[in-house]
């Protein structure tokens, strides 16, 4: 085709080859002869002439050419820059391999690097595009802090890294590469590459103080780290329990980046923009629980929203056990948010001196794990059983399938070796050295570390062994002796103050900062005391060093062997002194402070301020809903108030303290326990309290005759003086312990409800808060207690009056009384219906009995209407209050009301077992009666009559043992009961043949008084209670009255829609008057076969296959007789 | 002293190579983050993250791979991106955002030279095949990675690099004929 030699020709047959011109043959042929031109080129490699033809050598359709430029690479003299340089330029355009590149790069200029056309084509356009970006010079802060972050790491000793100055005998001992946990760290390691495959895990950390779980910890950040996890870290201190949700609000400080020295609504509109980044639509919902979780909710909209929203602005109305929900769902949406958007690391150090309200939300979050790429990191010593251990105890019972426990024990004899020679940097350790490590050590890492630097510091085993022999504590002491005074004094000043120390504070109480800073130099290199930045991932060291700096001690067991060195009047002192400091320096902001100012005034033995801090404290606790907490301030207030001289005694205080402790019992479910304290408040605020039960009713009928004359003469409601703050605390008092007696106590709820009504009845309405709510539930207090109607709505009148309009608290107390009022009544239209919207707003205000009471008596009224769908969405929203909002009194609501729609559907075998549910997970009589009394009535209709009567039995021996007279309400069931079992019993005896005695036909008709007096109170029970009356007329032959019965059992129903009644009413009737002459069917009104088809009708309609059943039973033994 | 000079001297723990390292080029990485960002607080947190982590030595920089300016500008591009992403934010698609491709407010001459090239960039991203003009603004501005930014686009692997070859080609020639004409 042409001779090898001619070179020249080759660029454009190449040219032509990559056109794809040439067919393959012809390609063959042209590698033959790029081949040969190649190895012509490394043979006359001086004659560069030949060098440029290699330039088409890329472009060859094999290797071969490249083989030639290679070999050109080979004889290329070292010196010769320029054939270099054309050979970097030709190399441009060849994909070289590694090796060939190095030699390449071994030549090339510094900004020169060696790649493939392809690569420098793409890096070309990439540049340009990245190039094209127009600098903007940081802000001067940023620049500032940034190199002051890296200048501090320099000047701090590298965590991981060991010091050049070890020899220098006059330096502590270093820290070092962490020695052995393998095992842990394979283990964590496995963790964490399967969180980020979105598998969760908790993780207990467990051990001895200074075996080494931080040190774990540092390794598992460092791991995680690697991975591209993130990592979020919240830390107890020793005095964490001086905060509800401590470690909570040190961890999302530092997620969210909060300044924590910034003012208020800074740190909320930072909270606000970091929420709103990660939860959308619930932002400001979000947002309003977690900060009330902080204790920076001021209530006012955050910068950054414009107002409140109504969702924000309800969370802000809540308290208690319902504000407590909100939070812990608040965080754990957030956190699934972030650990949607990115795997999380979740770390809680130091669990063991965990708050109650940190465990529990832990707990709450805990289940995260499963669904979401979260880890959750608890680390703790053991044997805390109120925190660490209880959520090690936690995750093995509800998380077993993800819970990984990492129980660390002491480091092996050879392990305790290899540590104090790498601490040593040494080869081998001197025997009397590597014996008291062994020994003395028992192979706590934080115990070799100490005991290293205790050789380092004397230089020989001597003093090691001599200061050893009394522990670690003894050792730490040691090198603490050794120090400056200036030195020990910021140390010992330090312990006082926490285990971290804002700077600030050791500057106020040291008053010179000159020597502070010289011996805070010396406790850092002594490794004593540290920056909090040291440690710390360089983000997190660059946030804190923006922040002010804080000092952290090395390890807790030295600021408690500091501690413990202190004589008793050294340490009140320091302890007052830090109180004093902490007043001045955190004034602006003194409610974060208020557990902290609590322990140091406790330390000082100042009793009062103690008090009043501790006080304070459960106030604040209160307010964030660390209810537990709250609990645990308030009792140490009153046991220091208990403490004061009987000169300092103020009943104001005392009084404040019983009513915070109860409220406190209120909020976590303590209800006996905190009538006690209701009860103590109410007297030393001046207020008769009874307690005999003569005394009880006395008071009740006095209340209730001065309630009613001033309701009728149009005086209640009406006051306009204005109330004190006593006079509002005693209302305060009155109102909650109704609450609390709406639940647990059956004889007391009327006299507390009465007693509230009589206090607030001398206030101006509009001025007291929740006046409406008590107003309406005076309404359905009447109405319950079946007393009368109209004083029921006589007070929904005033509680109308006295709502706030704009107050969906007030509207939701005020429409779910109503429709009490109006259920029991018997008015059953719509419109008492409660919007979904409007009851979602109230149970976001925490109004958990008002809504079950709703909810349950709307259930019934669904199933007395034959709405059963409708009845069984109540049910489920009962759930729903059980389950989200942790309202456990609805859930034998739940049972109550399944029991009732089954007893109204006649599924009467299933109707039994939610009434035995019900009735085992209650104690109260009043609820007993009621169970006892549907359970009697689901025997009758099953034909179980001698256990029906066993029911009622059991009843009755209640009532006895009670003595109280029980409301309409709750004896409803029980007196249609007593009714179908008489009318069961004379049918019976009729059917047979049987003359029935005038005494059971009077005791009978007695049973129909009573039953219907009290449905007059309840119309629940009016349907069937009319129809059993007309049945038992029927059966002892007094026709007329029958008829009547049934006539006005039938309007009633009517009236009411309670559909299944009206049915059965009119199959009764069928199945009398079939059986009467001409005489009755005409006086009845209405033909047996139309009564029997409608109701059919309706029993189809409603699907009561238990009475369609019935009636064919009927037909069939009336044919079987005929 | 060199980029890779001042690395190396990084790795040795050189506060004044951070310092030089820091001074030559926190200018550009935040006016990368702040395209992306816009927003001035949020650009200079990455740009903190960024520089600490070069001085951790965390990012692992091969200068035999690509230019200091090309790595900064995907390590912030990634960066920022994580964090549009965390907060359920996205660059939007359509035209290339002008504040992507620079402001006006830096040094005239440096800038007039600039300008130009952008104009030839936009220009040249202007006349691209719409897929291959998706599939650079997916892999540039939109995904941290290839693999997400055909996840994103709905093509396979393949396809979106062949696409942004054939598009960074025809990039790569616009930039030639400027560096030609001037």
């Amino acid at each position: 085709m042409m001779d090898p030699n001619q070179h020249e020709h080759f660029e454009n047959l190449v040219l032509f080859a990559v056109l794809g011109a040439l067919g393959d043959e012809e390609r063959n042929d042209l590698d033959r002869h790029i081949a040969s031109g190649c190895k012509e080129c490394a043979r006359t490699s001086q004659q560069f002439d030949s060098f440029p033809r290699l330039m088409i050598a890329p472009l060859a359709p094999t290797d071969a050419a490249r083989e030639g430029l290679k070999a050109a690479m080979r004889t290329a003299p070292a010196d010769d820059h320029a054939q270099w340089d054309e050979l970097i330029s030709l190399a441009a355009l060849g994909a070289l391999t590694d090796e060939d590149r190095s030699r390449l790069d071994a030549h090339h200029a510094d900004d020169c690097t060696a790649c493939s056309i392809t690569t420098h084509e793409l890096s070309r356009a990439s540049d340009m595009i990245a190039e094209s970006v127009t600098p903007i010079a940081p802000s001067a802060a940023v620049t500032n802090a940034v190199k002051r972050a890296v200048r501090a790491e320099v000047v701090a000793v590298p965590s991981g890294s060991v010091r050049d100055d070890i020899a220098d005998t006059s330096s502590p001992s270093p820290r070092c590469e962490i020695v052995g946990r393998g095992d842990e760290r394979r283990t964590l390691e496995a963790l964490l590459d399967r969180l980020r495959k979105g598998d969760g895990a908790f993780v207990s950390i467990v051990g001895e103080p200074g075996v080494g779980k931080s040190r774990l910890v540092d390794e598992l950040r460092r791991l995680a780290d690697e991975r591209g996890i993130g990592i979020l870290s919240g830390h107890c201190a020793s005095d964490a329990r001086t905060r509800g949700y401590a470690a909570f609000i040190d961890l999302i400080r530092d997620w969210a980046d909060i300044d924590e020295e910034s003012d208020e609504n800074t740190r909320r509109a930072r909270l606000h923009s970091f929420v709103t980044a990660l939860c959308n639509d619930r932002a400001d919902e979000i947002h309003a629980a977690i900060a009330r979780l902080m204790g920076i909710d001021s209530g006012q909209a955050p910068a950054g929203a414009a107002t409140a929203t109504p969702t924000a602005q309800a969370i802000s109305g809540l308290s208690g056990q319902a504000l407590e929900r909100k939070i812990h769902e608040s965080t754990r949406f957030l956190l699934k948010q972030g650990a949607g958007a990115q795997p999380l690391i979740a770390i809680f150090e130091d669990l063991h001196w965990a708050d109650d309200a940190t465990a529990e939300l832990l707990e709450a979050i805990a289940p995260l794990v499963e669904i979401q790429a979260l880890m959750i990191v608890a680390v703790s010593r053991p044997d805390h059983e109120e925190a660490g251990a209880r959520l090690v105890s936690f995750a093995d019972e509800y998380l077993r399938m993800r819970h990984t426990a990492i129980r660390l024990a002491p480091l092996d004899q050879r392990e305790t070796l290899v540590l104090g020679r790498r601490l040593l940097q040494t080869e081998e350790l001197p025997a009397e050295l590597s014996r008291s490590l062994v020994e003395k050590s028992a192979g706590n890492p934080f115990y070799v570390e100490e005991l290293v630097r205790a050789y380092v510091q004397s230089g020989d085993t001597a003093t090691v062994a001599r200061d050893s022999a009394s522990g670690v504590d003894e050792l730490i002491l040691a090198r603490v002796r050794a120090l400056d005074t200036s030195a020990r004094t910021t140390l010992e000043t330090a312990a006082i103050v926490g285990l971290r120390v804002p700077k600030r504070v050791l500057a106020d109480m040291i008053g010179n900062s000159v020597v502070l800073d010289a011996a805070l130099d010396v406790l850092d290199q002594a490794e004593l005391l540290e920056r909090q930045d040291s440690r710390q991932t360089s983000s997190r060291r660059l946030a804190l060093l923006r922040k002010e700096a804080t000092y952290v001690f090395r390890h807790a067991l030295g600021r408690d062997a500091v501690l413990a060195s202190l004589a008793p009047d050294q340490r009140r002192e320091l302890h007052l002194r830090c109180a004093r400091s902490i007043e001045a320096l955190f004034a602006d902001r003194l409610h974060e402070y208020y557990g902290v100012l609590a322990y140091q005034y406790s330390g000082a033995e100042r009793l009062a301020e103690a008090q009043h801090y501790l006080s304070l404290a459960g106030e604040m606790a209160a307010k964030c809903a660390a209810s537990t907490d709250a609990l645990r301030f308030f009792r140490d207030a009153y046991a220091t108030y208990k403490q004061l001289p009987g000169s300092s005694a103020d009943v104001a205080v005392e009084a404040r303290l019983e009513r915070n402790i109860a409220l406190a019992l209120l909020n976590t479910g303590g209800l006996h326990e905190s009538i006690e304290h209701f009860n103590a408040a109410l007297r030393l605020n001046g207020q008769w309290v009874p307690q005999s039960t003569i005394a009880l009713a006395a008071k009740g009928a006095l209340d209730m005759v001065s309630i009613l004359s001033r309701l009728y003469t149009n005086r209640l409601g009406r006051a306009t003086a204005r109330a004190d703050v006593r006079e509002r605390q005693v209302f305060e008092l009155l109102y909650n312990r109704c609450r609390v007696q709406n639940i647990v106590d059956d004889k007391r709820r009327a006299v507390d409800n009465l007693a509230a009504i009589v206090h607030l009845g001398h206030l101006n309405p509009q001025e007291i808060e929740n006046s409406a709510g008590i107003f309406a539930s005076a309404g359905a207090f009447f109405s319950f207690a079946g007393i009368s109607f109209d004083p029921g709505h006589r007070f929904l009148a005033l509680a109308r009056n006295a709502a706030d309009p704009g107050d969906d608290k007030d509207a939701f107390l005020y429409r779910s009384m109503a429709f009490v009022v109006n259920y029991l009544q018997g008015n059953w239209g719509d419109e008492h219906q409660i919007d979904d919207e409007l009851l979602e707003r109230g149970l976001r205000y925490g109004l958990f009995w008002d809504a079950d009471v709703y909810l349950g008596l709307f259930c019934q009224r669904n199933s007395y209407q034959g709405r059963f769908a409708l009845a069984s969405e109540q049910i489920e929203k009962l759930e729903f209050l059980c389950d989200s909002y942790g309202y456990e009194f609805a859930r034998s609501n739940v049972h109550a009301e399944t029991a009732t729609l089954l007893l109204a559907q006649r599924q009467l075998g299933a109707a039994l077992e939610a009434e035995q549910r019900w009735y085992d997970q209650r104690n109260e009589e009043s609820l007993h009666l009621l169970a006892l009394g549907l359970r009697a009535r689901a025997q009758v209709l099953d034909d179980r009559l001698e256990d029906a009567a066993a029911s009622l039995q059991t009843a009755d021996d209640l009532l006895k043992r009670s003595g109280a007279r029980m409301f309409p309400y709750y004896a409803g069931f029980y007196h249609t009961a007593r009714l179908a079992l008489a009318t069961a019993r004379i049918e019976q005896a009729t059917d047979d043949g049987r003359s029935v005695t005038s005494a059971d036909a009077r005791h009978a008709r007695k049973l129909v008084r009573r039953a219907c007096a009290n449905a007059r109170s309840c119309a629940r029970d009016r349907g069937d209670t009319l129809r059993l009356a007309g049945r038992l007329e029927w059966a002892l032959g007094n026709k007329t009255a029958a008829l009547s019965q049934w006539a006005i059992a039938r309007e009633e129903c009517e009236r009411l829609g309670a559909l299944p009644d009206l049915g059965r009413t009119l199959a009764d009737m069928g199945k009398a008057l079939e059986e009467a002459d001409d005489e009755w069917r005409a006086k009845a009104g209405i033909p047996p076969d139309e009564c029997r088809t409608r109701a059919i009708e309706l029993f189809k309609q409603l699907d009561c296959t238990w009475d369609l059943e019935q009636m064919g039973d009927d037909v069939r033994r009336k044919r079987r007789v005929a | 002293m060199t980029d890779r000079e001042l690395l190396e001297r990084i790795r040795a723990r050189d506060v004044d190579a951070f310092d030089a390292l820091w001074d030559r080029h926190a200018p550009y990485v935040n006016g990368v983050c702040f395209s992306f960002l816009r927003s001035k607080e949020e650009s200079e947190e990455v740009l903190q993250e960024i520089f600490l982590a070069i001085w951790d030595g965390r990012l692992g920089y091969q200068p035999d791979k690509s230019s200091l300016t090309s790595w900064l500008f995907f390590i912030a591009k990634s960066r920022c991106l994580d964090r549009l992403k965390l907060s359920h934010r996205r660059l939007p698609h359509g035209p290339i955002p002008d504040d992507l491709m620079g402001r006006d407010d830096s040094d005239p001459e440096l800038e007039a030279s600039a300008s130009e090239r952008r104009k030839v960039l936009r220009s040249a991203l202007d006349k691209l095949p719409q897929e291959q003009r998706e599939a650079v603004m997916s892999c540039f501005f939109r995904s941290p990675t290839y693999r997400e930014a055909a996840q994103e686009l709905g093509i396979p692997l393949g396809t979106l690099k062949s696409r942004i070859r054939l598009a960074m080609k025809k990039l790569a020639a616009a930039l030639a004929d400027l560096e030609s004409d001037e």
